[in-house]
């Protein structure tokens, strides 16, 4: 799932500053489950944004809602009446959220209350670590099921690198080296013949590299 | 009791769970010690029921400091309510660094059913505090809710 | 909140005690003025049949669907006064109690303030009463039948309390035969009965009955659902048996070690270990020589170990009795905590053992002339040092928790004490209860105990199991825990978070799903939910905000 967690509240206040009427806005899918932007975070953020403006002598009126999902106009919609009713919205969903009810109510200023970080998995309660990269070429099935371009830190194809160490990153020593895993887990399969055969060199245009990327299925086109 | 020069009676809210604090809370009753009366005990099942939500909403509203009172650790009556109340006492006392507010207003205390004597200690240490302090720097009913 | 809500408040001056403390007229004017109150009385005992009767009558009579009270803590009568509500036709839950005594009059001595204060804390039972929803009750069918995990003493008693309860008992033993430690001692002083033939005896009886079915060398797998109605798949032998229980029994002892870094010293012919010990006692073979002089030591692998101490003072004795030996017992703290330890320790003295007691400095042993050297400042003789030589040493151990606990423990998702023993629901009250509901514990699993505490452990854990599941069915509060499954987004924190492992996915709604049988109405999981989808009932998160509206109101 896409993993984001809240920017401070400092830099949330100094982007409400100004406006009279904010709606906080949550999202019901990832941010809930990776307790970023989900209903209570929204029902928490807005208190304390409320609690911060009547210390500072601000007069701003913070409303809430939460909708299901921020990147379907049919959930966003649900959201016109407030919208209209303030001067800023705050989305605490993620980039993809903020951007759809921007889209949709071009007239008001919509503003990420989130760092949209990663997609990834949830390791144990409370910890969600990287998986993927959205490198849109996926090369999973030559690899054992771990991807090199999100989790080694030098995004290599053919690893490990020189500075790879009882198995951890040589850039960041708390990360486990991808190659080290690689390795591992293709003996376990007995799939070690194929690391034998050199991955070539990523076409990155279908990455975020070639550029805005979209996705079309005709047969899914009403 | 607690009443400074100027009059100032704190209000404070007391989660307390049913299974410890609140029965140390009637046995402190029954020594008939007196305490502030500005400290006001809401029952909760357990401590793990306390939200950061209700924490920040008894700000909002008035209140001049928060306790949440819970089992004494490694014996919470429901295993874990006490921890999960600690770790979300001290992100609040987070968010409360992060708008200005002091963290002394708000206080996590462990104490067992029959520690009458530690329940006084607490409310009346906390009522002191606050007093000291003085009146919470939010204005209650200026909301905008 | 369709209806017309009416209240009724109910006040008890506590025998015209607290009208010293607290002016009730001018409570009751104060109150008068909110509309939706029908009622409001004042009484000398609600807590009297009397009382309780008149109240209840007038709740019928005047419709009152929601009750207010003013009166002691709810921890006193809090049940009376359900029942009175029950009995005149009210769901009970419609309650909302203010402790104007315990957390009012008899804490704030100036009147006017004590009566602010009451009159404040009967607006919340008040604006709490207006949201409140009835809990309704239903009975649930359970298994009466009752899964044991571990076939040692403990295991075996309860076993056979539960058969002759009438209940059908499956007795899982992980090893080839039963008994567990008991196999190993020697002795059960003061009992004359040796452990061989109690046991013996024990699994004769146990193999007559007809409704236990004991299964040797199984293990096992895994354990899904609630107090009622567990199932549970187990390894027996070379096959895969699945099975429905009503209640578990976790029986499966403890185990000791001898803490090789606390002595510094290694085992040998003349260091030996309690167990070594009884293994000698028992056979008349294993004495490389006879034994004048012996020292057992206590208190250095483990300060608390009742069955290192009830070892030490059996088997000094039967080496008094066998051998004549001189029998020498060097201890930290006695701790004679158990029934018949007082006695036992009295008669170890009397028949010459002598003791010595140290204190922060644990003893010296050396080796010298094949024999085993103590030597330790002994805390009432001052400095003066005492030294002594032994045949033979017996060391103590610790006891630590039986292989395979950690997995027991998680497949059973029961927690462990700080020592890694199962933990008791209350070490006081509910000794043979676990975190879960339906899942008891008995004998050395879960404290350091030894015969006969372990026997009358397996008999407190069936009668506890008896009497939850004799009556074939369990009252049970429905939604005390509501879900709304369309905010539910899965992300199982709630799951996670269950002390009590009381909440599943509804495969049908994709939602979560409280199970209310084993729900202890703890409300961490509606504390913890992202979503906000889950909320207790009479803990909700209106119930508990507009408790806090007497924040805004001045003082």
């Amino acid at each position: 799932m896409i993993v984001g967690e809240r920017k401070s509240l400092e830099e949330i206040r100094k982007m409400i500053n100004g406006y009279k009427k904010v709606l906080v806005a949550g999202c019901g899918t990832c941010v809930t489950v990776c307790f970023a932007g989900g209903e209570k975070e929204v029902a928490t953020i807005a208190s304390a944004l409320r609690l911060a403006a009547q210390k500072g002598g601000d007069a701003v009126e913070i409303s809430e809602a939460t909708i299901q999902r921020q990147c379907d106009i049919e959930f966003i919609q649900e959201l016109k009446e407030k919208v209209e009713q303030a001067d800023a919205v705050l989305s605490m969903g993620c980039g993809a959220g903020v951007q759809t009810i921007a889209e949709t109510f071009g007239g008001k200023p919509v503003l990420p209350a989130l760092n949209t970080r990663f997609i990834g998995r949830t390791e144990e309660q409370g910890i969600w670590s990287e998986r993927c990269a959205a490198c849109g070429d996926c090369i999973l099935h030559l690899t054992g099921g771990i991807c090199p371009i999100a989790r080694c830190s030098k995004s290599i194809l053919n690893g490990p690198c020189g500075g790879s160490k009882d198995g951890k990153c040589e850039i960041k020593s708390e990360v486990d080296c991808a190659w080290q895993l690689i390795y591992d887990r293709l003996k376990s399969l007995g799939q070690l013949d194929l690391l034998e055969k050199i991955i070539p060199v990523k076409d990155w245009s279908a990455s975020r590299d070639g550029g805005p990327r979209k996705q079309v299925r005709e047969d899914m086109k009403l | 009791m607690t009443e400074n020069k100027n009059g100032f009676s704190p209000k404070i809210a007391a989660f307390c769970c049913f299974h410890s604090a609140y029965q140390a809370a009637d046995m402190a009753g029954a020594t008939r010690h007196a305490y502030a009366d500005g400290i006001y005990i809401i029952r909760v099942p357990c401590a793990g029921k306390v939200e950061g939500l209700h924490i920040l909403q008894a700000f909002e509203k008035g209140a001049d400091g928060v306790l949440v009172l819970a089992c004494p650790e490694e014996s919470c009556h429901f295993i874990s309510g006490n921890i999960r109340a600690k770790k979300r006492v001290n992100h609040i006392l987070q968010v409360l660094e992060e708008i200005g507010l002091e963290p002394e207003r708000l206080k996590i205390f462990n104490l067992a059913s029959n520690q009458a004597l530690r329940f006084l200690q607490v409310v009346n240490g906390m009522a002191q505090r606050i007093k000291d302090l003085g009146p919470s720097p939010i204005k209650a009913g200026n909301s905008g809710r | 909140m369709a209806e017309d809500i009416k209240l009724g408040v109910y006040l008890c001056d506590c025998g015209g005690t607290l009208s010293k403390e607290i002016d009730f007229p001018e409570i009751q004017s104060r109150l008068e003025k909110i509309p939706d109150i029908k009622h409001i009385g004042l009484a000398h005992s609600l807590c009297s049949t009397g009382d309780l009767e008149r109240t209840g009558s007038e709740i019928g009579e005047k419709g009152i669907n929601r009750v207010v009270i003013g009166a002691c803590s709810p921890r006193l009568y809090e049940a009376r006064f359900m029942g009175a509500m029950e009995k005149s036709g009210l769901n009970p839950h419609l309650l909302s109690l203010a402790n104007i005594r315990e957390q009012c009059a008899w804490v704030h001595p100036h009147r006017s303030k004590a009566t602010q204060k009451a009159v404040k804390q009967l607006e919340m039972a008040v604006k709490n009463a207006r949201f409140l929803e009835p809990i309704e009750g239903e009975a649930v069918s359970v298994n009466r039948d009752v899964l044991i995990i571990g076939g040692g003493i403990s295991g075996m008693e309860a076993a056979l309390a539960l058969s002759e309860l009438d209940h059908k008992v499956t007795l899982l033993e992980r090893e080839k035969v039963l008994g567990g430690r008991l196999r190993d001692l020697h002795s059960l002083y003061p009992l004359e009965v040796t452990p061989e033939a109690l046991l013996t005896k024990k699994i004769e009886v146990l193999n007559k009955r007809a409704n236990i079915e004991v299964m040797t060398q199984a293990e096992l797998l895994k354990v899904e659902g609630q107090l009622g109605n567990f199932k549970v798949q187990i390894r027996a032998g070379h096959s895969q048996i699945t099975r429905s229980f009503g209640a578990l029994v976790v029986a499966t002892g403890c185990d000791t070690r001898f803490a090789k870094e606390k002595y510094g010293l290694e085992l040998s012919d003349e260091i030996i270990t309690p167990l070594q010990l009884e293994r000698m006692l028992k056979s008349s073979e294993d004495w490389p020589k006879i034994p004048q002089k012996i020292g057992f030591l206590l208190d250095i692998s483990d300060e608390f170990s009742r069955i290192s101490t009830i070892s030490a003072f059996r088997n000094g004795l039967a080496a008094k009795r066998r051998f004549g030996s001189e029998v020498y017992i060097f201890c930290k703290n006695l701790k004679l905590d158990t029934h018949g330890m007082e006695r036992i320790y009295r008669e170890v003295r009397n028949r010459g053992v002598i003791f010595f007691k140290f204190g922060e400095k644990k003893p010296e042993i050396s080796r010298a002339n094949g024999q085993i050297n103590v030597q330790l400042e002994d805390l009432y003789l001052g400095k003066e040092r005492v030294n002594l030589s032994f045949d033979l040493l017996v060391v103590d151990e610790q006891v630590i928790p039986q292989k395979g606990f950690e997995n027991l423990a998680s497949l059973l998702h029961i927690a462990l004490d700080p020592r890694s023993f199962y933990q008791p629901a209350n070490v006081h009250l509910y000794p043979v209860a676990s975190n879960r509901k339906g899942i008891f514990l008995a004998g050395s699993c879960r404290a350091d105990l030894d015969f006969p505490d372990t026997v009358a452990d397996g008999r407190a854990a069936a009668e506890a199991v008896h009497q939850l599941l004799f009556p074939g069915e369990i009252w049970v509060d429905v939604r005390k825990v509501m879900v709304d499954a369309d905010k539910c987004v899965l992300c199982l924190t709630c799951i996670r978070s269950c002390p009590h492992r009381a909440i599943e996915v509804d495969p049908v709604k994709k939602a979560a799903k409280v199970v209310d049988v084993a729900c202890q109405g703890c409300g961490i999981c509606a504390g913890e939910c992202p979503a906000k989808a889950i909320q207790l009932n009479g803990f909700t998160d209106q119930e508990i905000g507009v408790q806090l509206e007497f924040l805004k109101e001045a003082v």
